[in-house]
């Protein structure tokens, strides 16, 4: 027939190395991270986790909406350095001045700690967001065992923030066609975005209505199915649980006899 | 006739709850199964609402206040769920909406009422060809469903409800985002499909004088005419606010008409009314 | 009535291989049909006019005005458009709202704009639907819907992407009276749209675009005249054509009343 798709083919990409890691092992990884970088005091040792996350996310793939998303972060660490550096309450020590302006050395010292925590995570969570797609996830826990219906709930749990996201994007373009208002700083694209909240949460409600209806058409819930063998060959997945959950379980065991010790 | 071969509606009456009329009034149908029917109507109509009906949409997913009686081939689908929806294929009127969402590509947004169906890997993948080539979608099997156009998308819609090969396909406007070129081919594709009872709603009056055995026009929730199409579109009431085929406005202007002083509504029909005057 | 004139036009989607060129286009009728198979730049055009994308070689001008000189208000009342997806385009609670949020977005007289609405949404027949959320709406609704948050702002040039999809028989002929109107009171309608039954009948000009080119500009009679062009870019004549060539007769016809005015001596 005549339609032409004016999209390249993307999905017919080769198997690259993160596809051989299975997404619970990511999961645990992101635990792990958060749970070292929350254990670390020091902050060479924060950047070298924040390295290490940086790297597996390069040596995976980046997309714009990665790049954004992490402008954001930074954007919001960089006011947190500010605040604190300004207005942390054990502030003594002035490291320097901005136009008369005096910034703390504790404050920049635990915003910094605090904001490289965080970017941790992020970025751990930006390869398990970038390197997995919802489908895998899915597929990866209807053949550990759970029944689809159960899936499908928690997908479509995943699911509903970038359809509301989509539609957003949609809303936000025919404000721009409609409207005069140029959304150009964050004051503009807020005061675009508000009003709209209700009839965008009804819209996207209203879509996963219809889905729902149209899955129990397609028969999602026929207790004849059966689902198909993954084609994606996961290396070493029950290797890297143990070892990832016993990092786990060390480190909170760590934390956890600091404390008690602590409190003697 | 044999109860097993045919279709029944009973004093069916809808009303969606909260709703203070019904949506369908009174609908009565004893028609025989595999024939190719279009449902024709305007807004607020009723079609969509009755094609929910005949999918069991209503009452099994969406409730609503139901009265009457309703089988198809022996089979209602209140009795056995499962073995109803087994046995149908439905194409919604937003073809996006259709989509599981679960699926990276076309291919696999095709095999997935197969696998729910519990149907075997190299039956999925002979399948999936096949009818990824009947729908011309074979260059986009391995494109991610939301990459495609609004009459691919449809196409796509139309090809999981037949890919379980159901006795009963139930379409709400499926060539709405078509292009002319892609319409033409949708409706040629109709005429080939074999023992199928087909429920099509479509505001392509042409195309459906062509292919279509039998037409139902609703109107403010009542089914006002049945028939054939010449019988049907040569009796319309102005009420109605339907439009006549073009093969009929061409004959009328012409004053061509057939025996029984009808005029054609399909292009065979308009060729024997020609000839008999010229 | 308002003129459009594309100049050297060039535009590139990123990640696509797709390239709109036209050279040289006038829009100069009160109403034009832009018409080509799926993917051929129509929609692109409509875009690059709204400024939702921007050209990267070449201008755009109205009225001798470059397009990206106005002000955004200016702009609104210069052009307005409705998309083939009626949903892209609506997002407030009720109907009535709708139409408003597109008036206040020119004039801030709310009183001024609350009579307004009510008159344009009386034009398109929902009057009566004024307080109902624009997702009740039936589909055929919600598209007379976007029309009427044009309408409401009374453009100069109206671009309408596909305004007959969906739509139910009342409200074609609703929307072709309420083009007709326009195309008489000065305005400039250009419509997208696939139906060629309803451009051989209605329009005056129309304008054939394929891959990103404009490859035919003039009357629906010259275009359907034209089988060799029609089966190079893809399109099909209007259904009476179809229907005469099958009795014998491939003469240009554009309408059942065009073949019995050709066809019955007087």
């Amino acid at each position: 027939m005549t339609d032409q798709s004016m999209l390249s083919d993307e999905s017919a990409g080769k198997s690259k190395w993160y596809n051989a890691v299975d997404p619970i092992t990511k999961l645990l990884f992101i635990l792990d991270m958060a749970l070292l970088s929350f254990a670390g005091t020091n902050l060479i040792m924060e950047a070298g986790l924040i390295t290490a996350a940086f790297l597996l996310l390069v040596f995976s793939k980046i997309s714009s909406t990665t790049v954004k998303a992490l402008g954001f972060s930074l954007f919001l660490i960089f006011t947190m350095l500010v605040i604190q550096g300004l207005f942390y309450s054990k502030n003594q020590t002035v490291l320097f001045s901005v136009l008369g302006i005096n910034f703390y050395k504790e404050g920049l010292m635990y915003a910094t700690t605090l904001g490289s925590r965080v970017l941790v995570i992020i970025l751990a969570s930006g390869f398990f967001m970038v390197t997995t797609t919802i489908s895998e996830n899915a597929k990866y826990l209807e053949q550990s065992g759970l029944s689809y219906k159960t899936v499908y709930v928690l997908m479509s749990v995943c699911y509903i923030l970038p359809e509301i996201m989509g539609n957003m994007r949609k809303i936000q373009q025919a404000q721009r066609v409609r409207g005069v208002n140029p959304q150009r700083t964050i004051l503009q694209k807020l005061k675009s975005v508000l009003p709209v909240l209700i009839p965008l949460v009804i819209k996207t409600l209203d879509q996963s209505m219809t889905r729902s209806i149209s899955l129990q058409l397609r028969g999602f819930d026929n207790p004849k199915r059966k689902a198909l063998k993954a084609d994606t060959h996961y290396r070493l997945a029950g290797m890297w649980h143990i070892g990832l959950t016993m990092i786990a379980v060390v480190l909170i065991g760590w934390k956890l006899w600091t404390k008690i010790n602590g409190l003697f | 006739m044999d109860e097993d071969k045919r279709i029944v509606l009973e004093n069916l009456n809808v009303r969606y709850s909260g709703m203070e009329t019904s949506q369908l009034k009174n609908i009565n149908i004893n028609t025989p199964i595999g024939q190719i029917i279009g449902i024709v109507g305007n807004s607020h109509s009723g079609k969509s609402t009755l094609c929910r009906v005949l999918a069991g949409i209503i009452p099994k997913i969406i409730s609503a206040t139901i009265s009457g009686t309703y089988t198809i081939a022996g089979r209602s689908p209140m009795d056995d769920w499962t073995a109803f929806n087994t046995s149908t294929g439905v194409v919604l009127q937003n073809p996006a909406g259709q989509l599981s969402g679960l699926a990276d590509t076309v291919a696999d947004e095709l095999a997935f009422d197969l696998i729910n169906q519990g149907t075997s890997a190299d039956v999925i993948s002979k399948r999936v060809a096949n009818v990824a080539a009947q729908m011309g979608l074979t260059d986009q099997l391995r494109q991610k469903p939301e990459s495609l156009s609004g009459g691919q998308m449809q196409r796509l819609a139309i090809a999981t409800a037949i890919i379980t090969q159901p006795q009963i396909l139930i379409m709400d406007d499926p060539t709405s985002e078509m292009d002319p070129v892609g319409r033409q081919q949708f409706f040629h594709w109709l005429t080939t499909v074999k023992d199928t009872t087909v429920f099509i709603v479509s505001s392509e009056i042409d195309d459906l004088c062509e292919v279509a055995d039998s037409i139902w026009i609703m109107s403010e929730g009542e089914l006002v005419s049945q028939g054939s199409p010449q019988d049907v579109f040569n009796h319309l009431s102005p009420e109605w606010q339907i439009p006549t085929p073009t093969v009929y406005q061409m004959a009328e202007k012409m004053n061509w008409r057939l025996t029984g002083d009808v005029f054609p509504v399909a292009a065979e029909e308009l060729k024997e009314a020609f000839d008999a005057t010229n | 009535m308002p003129q459009i004139e594309l100049h050297n036009l060039q535009f590139a989607y990123p990640e696509k291989s797709f390239n709109l060129n036209v050279e040289q286009h006038l829009f100069s009728d009160s109403m034009t049909a832009i018409v080509g198979q799926n993917g051929a730049g129509k929609s692109t055009i409509f875009k690059l006019l709204t400024g939702l994308l921007k050209q990267d070689a070449g201008r755009i001008t109205i009225d001798g005005v470059v397009l990206n000189d106005f002000k955004p208000s200016e702009r609104l009342k210069k052009i307005g458009i409705t998309f083939q997806n009626p949903d892209d385009q609506l997002f407030n609670a009720t109907v009535k709202r709708e139409v408003e949020w597109s008036l206040s977005q020119v004039n801030s007289d709310k009183d001024q704009n609350a009579a307004r609405a009510v008159e344009v949404l009386k034009k398109v027949g929902l009057a009566d639907k004024s307080d109902e959320n624009p997702y009740d709406l039936s589909l055929s609704e919600r598209k007379l819907l976007t029309i009427a948050t044009v309408l409401a702002v009374d453009p100069e040039i109206y671009l309408f992407d596909e305004p007959m999809m969906s739509l139910d028989w009342p409200s074609k002929r609703m929307v072709t009276d309420i083009f007709r109107e326009l195309s008489a009171t000065g305005h400039q309608v250009i419509t997208i749209t696939h139906d060629m039954d309803w451009v051989a009948e209605e329009f005056h000009s129309v304008t054939v675009m394929e891959h990103g080119e404009i490859k035919f500009s003039g009357t629906p009679r010259d275009l359907f005249g034209d089988r060799e062009l029609l089966q190079r870019v893809g399109l099909l004549p209007p259904k009476i054509m179809e229907l005469a060539e099958m009795l014998g007769d491939s003469k240009t016809y554009l309408s059942p009343q065009d073949y019995q005015n050709q066809n019955i001596v007087q």
